[in-house]
This record gives C-alpha cells, structure tokens and sequence, in this order.
C-alpha cells in the first residue's frame, strides 16, 4: 500500500524551478549570476564573456554547450562582426538612431537563424537544443543564433530492413537529416511535418508528418491530440510513443508499423496515414497500422508484380507455418496418428524411440532452445558470433538427437518454424508471431486439432476486436474491401491501382487518372 | 479483484485435469499395421496382429549416414486365442509392452476355416471400433489360417502387410486378375441383399524352403461364409465386372495369322449391367466398353494395319466375353451373386425384385446374361511394326 500513496504525491518542482520561471534582467551582471547557478556542474558549456562597440565598453557573453555548434561559426559569424567589425559599421543617421540591440541584430550578426527569447527557461531551452545565447549589457532580451552542429552518424542502408532492389537509404539519429530525406522524396508544400515537444527533460522534438489533402483530418487531429497528451518525462525512442498512444495496451501484436526506411514513410504518408518521427531515433513510426500491412516489403512495388505476388505468398505462408508448425506437429503425433502416411509414422516413431519427454515437452524445450540462441545471436558482441552459431548447430542439432534427448523431427521442425519466422519484413510482427506459437503450442498438446482451433479462433476474434486510430486492424481484409484487398495479398499491378486504399479514408482517393 | 486471474487458473487448469485421455505417445505405441482373424476350437477366436518394429537409429554421429539395417524380420506377429475380437486385441497387452494404433492397419486377413465358418455377427468391432479405418484391405488366407499368413517374412518390402497390400494394389494396375476390396466396400456388400462379396485370397508359397506370400484366387462368400474361390480367368472375368472403372491390366490373344500369343494393354474398362426383360423373362444385359494399347507381339507378322486392327479388337472382345462367361458360370455354380444382379433387377424392375428377393437364390443360377463388349487399340508405343527380321 506504502507503493500506492507515494504514487500519488504531487511531483516535487526542480530545484531550478525558481529561477526557471523568471524574465532576463537588463543588467548583464545579474543574468549571469543566474545562468551560472543554473549552469553549475555543467561542464560542457561554454561562457565567453566579452566586449565590443566603439569604445569597446559594451559588456556582452555568448553562451552555448560545446560540441553543439560549431565553433568556427560562432567565431566568424557572431564574436568577429562584434569585436572587430563593429566600426565597419557605416555611421549612417539610421544606425545611429536605432538602439545597439537592434544594430546587432538586423546588421552586424551574420546569422540566418535568428531569434529572441525573454526568460531563462526558453534560453536555457534554446542552449541545450545546440543554440548559441547572445546576451548584451543593458537589454533584457537574448539573441539565439541557430549554428547547432553536430557529429552524426552519416546515412547508411538499413540494418533492419534489407532490401536487394530499391534506395538504400536509411533514417538517423538526427531529425533534421530525417526530415530533409523525407522532402526530398515529396517536393510539395502539401507534406506537411508538424512539429512537437514532447518530455518534461528531454524536451524531444518530435514531427508529425502527413500529406495535406489526403490524409483524413480527423486523423490528423487525432493523432495530434493523443501526442498533446502524453505527459513522461523523456521519448528516447518513437517506440515509447506507441505504447503510449496505442488503443489495444494489452495486445502482442504491434499497432503502429516502425521503419527506417524513407522511401516506406512516404508510400504510407500517400496513402493516407500520419508519420511520427522521433527526434534521436532512426525509427520512424506510421499510424495506423493494420495486421496485413506486416507482411508487406516496399520491395514488393520495386520488383514485377508477378514474382512480387509469388513472394508475398510465400511470406503468408511463413506466417501460418511460424505459428502453426510445432502445434501441429505436436497435435498430429499425439492425437490424430491417423492423419500420417503409414512409412512417415514408422520413421517418426524410430527416431522418438527412447525419447523420455512427451512430445509437447520436447517441443516446448526445443522452442525455448531455439529461442535462447536468437536472442544471444542477437546481443552478443559480433566477434563471438560465429562460436553461437556453432554451439547452435552442433548441440541442438546433432548432440540433442544423439544424447536421445530430443527427436530429429522435432530438430527439422523447430528449425523450419525459425527459418520461417525470420521471413516477416517488419520485426515487431515477427515477435508476436513468435510469442503466440507457445499458447498455441499447449493448446495443441492438451487438446489437438480441437486445441489449435480454439487457439486459432481467439487470436482472430482478437485481431478482429482489434482498431488502430480507428482503423479496424484486421482490415482490408475484414472489413472486407475488394479495391484494398487486392493489394494485400498479392501484389496488384501498377496500371490498375488508380485509387488510394480505402482503409484509411484518404480525402483525395485518386492516385492516377 | 483477484477473481479474473482466478478464474483463467482454473479455466487453464481444467487443461490438466481432464487427464488428456486422447493423448498417446507415438514412443509408447504400436502399429498394429494388419490384423488377422481365424475360428479355433471351441468356438474361439484366435486373433492375430502383426508390428512393424521401429527402425533402431544409427549412431549419434549423423555426419556420417550409415544405416545399418539389422538382420532378420522387420515385424512381429502376436497371437492371442480369446472370445472375441476385443478380448483378443486386449490379452495383447499380456505379451506386448504398448498399446496399439489401429488407425493404420492396412489390411484384414481372415483365415479360410474362419470365412467358411461365416462371419455374420463377428465382425462388429471392426465396425464400432472408432480408430479403425475402413480403409484397409481385405484378403482371405487360402488353405492357411490368417495367423500364419502374417507371419511370413517378405524380402522387397521388408513389412508384410504393406508387401500385401502394394501387391494387390499394383497387380491391379499391372496385370489386372483380382480386384483390390476395402474393408468397408467388403462388410457393405455383406450386409447388401442383391450383391456379395468376393475377396482376394492370399496363399502361402513354399520355393525350397522360403517361404513367401502370393496372391491367388478370390473367395466367393454368400450369407457372410465362404463358398468357393475363383480361379485366375474367373477372377479376371469378375474384375471386369467392377462397377467403378478399370485402369490398367493385360489381355493375351491370338495373332490371328499364326496364332502365337499377342499381348494387349487395358487403359480404361468400363461395364454397366443392367436387368432386362426378354419375353418375359429377366435377363442381364452388361455393356462393357474398353480401350486400350497395342503392346507386344512374339510374331513377326505385321499386326497394325487397318485390316488387322479390327480382327484384334474382335479377338480382344471374344477374350473378354469368354472371361466374363467364365466368371458368371462359376458364380452361379456357388449360387453367390457376386456381381450385384440383384441389385441390377431392384433398379430397373423395384416391384419385381419385392417378388424375386425372397426366392433370389434359386432364380439367380438361372439367370442369362447377354454380352456386349467393345475393345478397342488407341495406340502402339513406340513402334508401328515389329522389328522386319529376314529369318
């Protein structure tokens, strides 16, 4: 209970709050008392105080953290027009009526980003965002000079999301890259990319990104406000943002597709759907997502429809084998014995000879098994990958059968249900898919056929029960819409897609005339 | 508040508590892959189930696939004398370690004493038994009980009632002298008035010592009991009788110019009997339509000219006839309607069946059939004429 009502206490303001909350001075004297009381202890910023103007009397501090901006800018762009170049400055009746604030401003800063704030919070803001503060003697403003700059990781290919055919671009960790490969690939005004902050400290910006005119308004206004809402204190990740914004909290299945993959973001932002991109995380998240939609690869719409469909076959038939597999495998040999060639029972039964487990168990520690050298294959450092890879191949596929623990059939399915899994071109719906194989697996080993069905028929109810921002998850499949559905399961020919799926009620339906 | 969680305990904990009474472990059974039946003394059953044995595996390294076949029979037969079928299977247990899976026996073997004996009434656990398939052969084992049938070892197919059932399977398709009969089509022709079963017998050969499985003759039964077998040319002659349609068999002629024989290959056979009346009197009328291949001659005499063509077909349909004739003769001989005549006089005169049904036995033998048979030659392989030898 003690858990509960500290739960409850109201959040204790930030020892800074105080100071936070307060308008910039005029005197530059008392504005840096306060600044370096807030900057205390951060050792990454930087405060250059100097002074300029005819007598070099003006007293004046340029702050910003280092390694946000770049440094030959500041220099060049801001402390040389000042100290040096100041008496360049035409001595024109205009000049001299303006106030000094102004004549820094409008003539001697050689910045294209410039801005005002008035208050600490937006200085210190505008500071760890990797702006630059100018603030000046005698005035209670601060000048922000946007020259933030820094190391990032270059865009690469994908990691996640390979592709043979198509761009090999990727996202980064840098927002403004991201958008930039965005605009790149809608040159229209029409893109719009909405900006947000979300994170009490980490202040992280986030995007929303549509196609005005045909992304439905409403929406657009939804996801907006579902944003507007989230209250945490950091988003390190757009996956943050997808639990938090998802309707289903308690489903397996992912409910907003993740990509790093430009040229994905904008087939999804045509037709109809909203992009978020998180600041900081190469993923970019699409909403809404529907279940179909998972196994489907941009590559699809860079090959010929014809072995395009033959793929995406392949990749539904992946889906039914990684779910299903091991459930009947287990349900046949344990209960429908008769469902087997006569020849295939007798070898299967040779190789089970002398297994001690009950084949649900073997399944179920084979699976498990298999699941072990995943996720180690996974984390390890990549020097030692290959020693997993050998310890895989060798213990469970050859010492188990040998050691009798385990039956080689056993062995050929678990490692078909693994090759079949990997075939998902988005990750997240290769995981559910992995976890619903284990309650359907002991469904099958207590019930069989019997079990699988049942198993079967509430994961659809699920999936059917299922609305992603409102969009039924399982559409268009059910709802069933003949346009849409067309392009699910096998891949439609250009020519004939003329109009944008319904599924998401694009304003403007026409893709080509 | 801990009611939901509560209650999916329970809901998952009935999973084990049913106790999972249809689960069975392939490890801890067997294939009961034929069953055999015979009559013993005292009005007793002997009751005979034949188990593939599970091929040992190799040694754990599978680099190296080396399977050593083990020497010696591939099966084993148990034999149990008991009152009935269930109690037979049951005493079993007394000699095997497992249980057995009925669902993939191939085949059903009843001993001749037994099929003469009669087997109305006896046969109710093939039929109730829910893991029987009625899919599986039958065979009757001729001047053998079914017991010992099943204990023959067989050399190509190391487990015997598989060898039984590829046998009649592809001698059906190869040479054409029996006809394969399922479980199923067998116990509803036992219990059908207007038609009986006719089965493949299987007999034990004996070739200096070894001792081997051949399929011979088909038993006739009436009123579920054995009466009678047919010999290889009656056989074929009912075989051409089957309702459903022939694929594959041979048929061997004369060279209507020398007279050596001339083989021909059925592709398709269809026959259609149907009851007529003739002044009167009822009559069968079967229309039997065949085609099929020209396929070896041991004559030089060129065969395939459009002259000869027709005389073979001739000689083909004269072949068949005699068969059929054959067949028929001997069926009304045992007084066994094998072909389903009765069946034929119900769908074409129902109200003169009523009259005939009750007295079938004796109108039966009399019975005349009339014959219409057409064959025909649609190809000759590779060679329109035999190699032109000078000698």
């Amino acid at each position: 209970m003690r858990y509960i009502t500290r739960k409850n206490q109201p959040s204790q303001p930030l020892p800074d709050e105080q100071i936070l909350g307060q308008k910039l001075d005029s005197n530059l004297q008392v504005n840096m008392e306060y600044l370096e009381q807030l900057l205390d202890g951060c050792s990454d910023a930087v405060i250059r105080k100097f002074k300029f103007g005819k007598g070099r009397d003006i007293d004046a501090a340029l702050l910003y953290f280092d390694g946000l901006v770049l440094k030959t800018e500041a220099e060049d762009s801001i402390l040389r027009p000042l100290m040096l170049e100041f008496d360049l400055m035409e001595n024109t009746p205009e000049t001299k009526a303006a106030d000094m604030y102004e004549n820094v401003k409008e003539r001697l800063l050689v910045v294209t980003d410039l801005l005002e704030c008035d208050t600490f919070d937006k200085a210190v803001q505008h500071l760890a965002s990797g702006d630059a503060i100018l603030l000046i003697n005698g005035y209670d403003r601060a000048l922000v000079a946007g020259i933030r700059s820094w190391e990032g990781r270059k865009t690469e290919s994908p990691d996640e999301e390979v592709l043979i055919k198509g761009p090999k671009e990727g996202f980064t960790e840098t927002l403004r890259f991201n958008t930039a490969l965005l605009r790149r690939r809608l040159k229209t005004s029409a893109f719009k990319m909405e900006p947000l902050q979300i994170g009490r400290l980490s202040k992280t910006n986030v995007v929303m990104c549509y196609v005005k005119g045909i992304a439905a308004e409403s929406l657009v206004q939804e996801v907006r406000n579902r944003l507007q809402k989230i209250d945490i204190d950091a988003v390190l990740d757009a996956a943050y943002l997808e639990e938090i914004i998802a309707e289903h909290h308690y489903s397996i299945f992912p409910q907003a597709e993740h990509t790093e993959r430009p040229d994905r973001v904008v087939a999804h932002v045509l037709e109809g759907r909203v992009a978020i991109m998180v600041d900081g995380s190469p993923w970019v998240m699409v909403v809404p997502a529907t279940f179909p939609q998972f196994w489907i690869s941009p590559e699809d719409y860079y090959m010929g429809y014809i072995p395009a469909s033959f793929i995406r076959l392949l990749r539904q038939v992946a889906f039914f084998t990684a779910l299903l597999l091991p459930s009947i495998y287990v349900a046949t040999i344990t209960y429908h014995q008769e469902m087997i060639p006569t020849p295939l029972l007798l070898t299967i039964a040779s190789s089970r000879e002398g297994v001690p487990f009950p084949a649900l168990v073997e399944a179920i520690i084979m699976e498990i098994t298999f699941e072990f050298l995943r996720e180690a294959g996974l984390r390890m450092p990549r020097a030692i990958g290959p020693a997993i890879s050998i310890v895989g191949a060798l213990v469970i596929g050859d010492a188990a059968v040998a050691a009798g623990l385990v039956s080689t059939p056993m062995v050929v399915v678990v490692a078909f249900t693994g090759i079949a899994s990997f075939i998902f071109p988005v990750y997240s719906a290769g995981i559910a898919v992995r976890l619903a194989r284990f309650p359907l697996l002991a469904m099958a080993g207590f019930l069989g056929y019997f079990g699988i069905m049942i198993g079967l028929i509430l994961l659809l109810v699920h999936l059917a029960s299922m609305t992603s921002f409102g969009v039924p998850y399982l559409s268009p499949l059910a709802p069933a819409n003949a346009n849409d559905s067309s392009d699910v399961l096998v891949r439609r020919p250009w020519w004939t897609m003329k109009q944008r799926p319904r599924m998401f009620s694009p304003i403007n339906r026409v893709r080509q005339e | 508040m801990l009611r939901k969680p509560a209650a999916l305990l329970l809901a998952a904990s009935l999973c084990f508590s049913a106790g999972c009474w249809d689960r069975r472990e392939v490890n801890e059974s067997f294939i009961a892959i034929a069953v055999g039946v015979d009559s013993y003394p005292g009005n007793k059953l002997r009751f005979t189930e034949q188990i593939p044995l599970p091929i040992p595996k190799g040694k754990g390294n599978t680099t190296k696939t080396e399977k050593t076949v083990p020497a010696g029979p591939r099966f084993v037969t148990v034999s149990t004398v008991a009152d009935t079928f269930t109690d037979g299977a049951r005493k079993a247990h007394l000699t095997t370690p497992r249980s057995p899976l009925w669902q993939h026996s191939a085949c059903y073997v009843f001993g001749e004493k037994f099929s003469r004996r009669g087997f109305s009434g006896e046969v109710d656990w093939l039929l109730r038994n829910r893991q029987i398939r009625k899919i599986g052969y039958m065979f009757v084992a001729r001047n053998a009980a079914a017991s010992e049938v099943l204990n023959v070892p067989t050399e190509v197919e190391k487990i015997p009632a598989v060898a039984l059932v590829s046998m009649i399977k592809t001698q059906d398709t190869n040479i054409g002298i029996y006809t394969p009969v399922k479980l199923g089509e067998f116990l509803n022709k036992s219990i059908t008035a207007g038609i009986e079963p006719a089965v493949p017998g299987v007999e034990i050969v004996d070739e200096g010592g070894k001792k081997g499985l051949k399929i011979s003759g088909t038993a006739v039964f009436k009123r579920a009991k054995l009466v009678g077998w047919l010999n290889e040319k009656e056989s074929r002659g009912y075989r051409w009788l089957r309702p459903n349609m022939i694929t594959g068999g041979t048929k061997v002629i004369k060279c209507p110019v020398c007279g050596k024989p001339v083989l021909l290959e059925t592709l398709r056979s269809q026959s259609k009997i149907e009851a007529k009346k003739r002044n009167g009197e009822i009559i069968m009328h079967i229309k039997i339509r065949e085609e099929g291949n020209f396929y070896e001659q041991r004559c030089r005499h060129p065969l395939l000219t459009p002259e000869t063509i027709p005389i073979l077909n001739r000689e083909a349909e004269r072949l068949i006839e005699e068969q059929v004739r054959a067949a028929v003769t001997r069926a009304q001989e045992l007084d066994s309607d094998i072909f389903g005549f009765g069946q034929a006089v119900f769908s074409a005169y129902p109200k003169e069946w009523e009259r005939l049904a009750g007295r079938w036995e004796e109108v039966f033998p009399t019975i005349k059939v009339e014959l219409e048979v057409k064959s025909e030659i649609r190809r000759s392989y590779l060679a329109t004429q035999t190699l032109p030898f000078r000698y």
